[in-house]
């Protein structure tokens, strides 16, 4: 019973509190003027598999920047929320490396999804082929010698780590592969267009990892590496920042001294 | 009491379902390469949109040289084949066509025009194969480094057409 007494005049004492912060509150707010509102246009890339006879379109959304968060992927979560509960999209970025909306009011916003991807429903492509491709490249360490495997860490120096900065933290987005206009003419053939797994083919740059010359052999095709023609739209496009035209033009520099002759001999 | 006692069976025949279930699984291992093609049998089947490209993506200067590099070169290569190609079929030889070449007339601008549209090809993919030289060397691919060496290759083509046309 103290006890309910206490905490009734505790919370007296806070309610009264409470209003006198409201009052000020309020005295604040009445002062500042209510926000024009700040309408922006998104066109929004829309396509319906269950409907029948559905062509891909674009349609338009409004919304008030003022009661939106900054970054796009708000932007689209407050259209699905409350306006269109039909728009499909995939969110697993979070915002983590989305764009902020360009809060000029006069251009319009377009939103498509990832380019020449064959898509599910609006803004989400099939990314199985992206999937297949980066499971083909076997992207583990692999070992000549496997018996010491899970007695000890496998050591390696600082220099050696440091070759791994700025290819670890690829977060495979696809946006490199999509943005290529190489990748979009030669997607479809089957020794296809690894090139930007070249910036995770991080076992290959790996010391730890002791198939490089095998996995440099794998691409000695016309395909897999050479259709890279540097036309560094995806150094551009890198959410993360990360230069996978380099690292294929490094890989290409490796494909021209590694020794053909002992790769072969295993 | 009766309640916990019936849904205690009904986990247990459900448990041992699962069981028999568990039993009968077989690990799904598929290749790369299966993967692939169900990928390509699956899209085709349902008749997918493939989302746009080159319609909508947004054009930067990299891109543009990228291109004009392969299209300058198609048409020197090109140009070159159909010169071999007349040498070889036409009838009379260089000097008589020279000669006729020289014999009409065309007014300065024209000419100083032509000789522009001949150096520019030239020029640009003779620059922007530099670069390219420089990039199979690993050498200035951040993109600060893209932009300031393609302004270079087009300010050197721009002021070596000129030069040759002026010649």
């Amino acid at each position: 019973k103290m006890f309910a007494c206490i905490s009734f005049t505790r919370s007296a004492v806070a309610f009264r509190n409470c209003r006198t912060l409201v009052l000020v509150r309020y005295a604040q707010t009445a002062a500042a003027p209510a926000p024009e509102p700040k309408i922006k246009k998104f066109q929004i890339y829309r396509w319906d598999p269950d409907t029948p006879g559905d062509k891909p379109r674009m349609q338009t959304y409004e919304i008030d920047l003022n009661t939106c968060g900054p970054m796009v992927l708000d932007a689209l979560i407050k259209i699905k929320n409350e306006m269109d509960p039909t728009l499909t999209f995939r969110r697993s970025c979070r915002e983590a490396c989305l764009n902020k909306i360009d809060t000029n009011t006069s251009k319009v916003m377009k939103i498509y999804p990832l380019p020449h991807m064959y898509v599910v429903k609006d803004l989400v492509p099939d990314m199985s082929n992206f999937y297949a491709q980066y499971k083909s490249i076997e992207p583990y360490l692999k070992k000549k010698d496997e018996s010491k495997q899970g007695k000890e860490q496998y050591l390696q120096s600082i220099e050696d780590r440091q070759k791994l900065d700025g290819l670890y933290e690829c977060i495979l987005c696809a946006c490199c592969s999509t943005s290529c206009p190489s990748y979009w003419w030669n997607g479809d053939n089957h020794l296809s267009l690894l090139i930007n797994f070249t910036i995770i083919n991080l076992p290959m740059i790996d010391s730890r990892d002791d198939f490089t010359e095998e996995r440099l052999s794998k691409l000695q095709d016309p395909f897999s590496l050479y259709r890279c023609h540097t036309i560094m739209n995806c150094t551009k496009t890198c959410p993360k920042g990360l230069n996978p035209g380099k690292a294929i033009a490094e890989i290409k520099k490796m494909m021209a001294t590694y020794k053909e002759k002992r790769s072969s001999a295993i | 009491m009766l309640l916990t006692t019936v849904a205690r069976q009904g986990l247990c025949l459900s448990r041992s379902q699962f069981g028999v279930l568990y039993r009968h699984v077989v690990p799904m291992g598929t290749t790369a390469n299966e993967e692939m093609n169900k990928f390509w049998a699956k899209n085709t089947r349902l008749n997918r949109p493939v989302s746009p490209h080159i319609s909508i993506y947004k054009w930067s200067i990299p891109m543009m040289m990228s291109i004009s590099h392969r299209g300058t070169g198609v048409a020197l290569s090109s140009g070159i084949s159909a010169f071999a190609l007349a040498a070889l079929v036409l009838p009379e030889s260089y000097p008589y066509y020279l000669d006729l070449i020289h014999s009409m007339t065309f007014g300065p601008q024209f000419l100083a025009f032509s000789k522009f549209a001949l150096a520019f090809p030239v020029a640009y993919h003779t620059f922007n194969g530099i670069r390219h030289l420089a990039w199979d060397l690993g050498k200035g691919f951040k993109i600060p480094e893209v932009y300031r060496s393609g302004y270079i290759v087009v300010a050197l083509t721009v002021l070596t057409s000129i030069g040759l046309a002026a010649m």
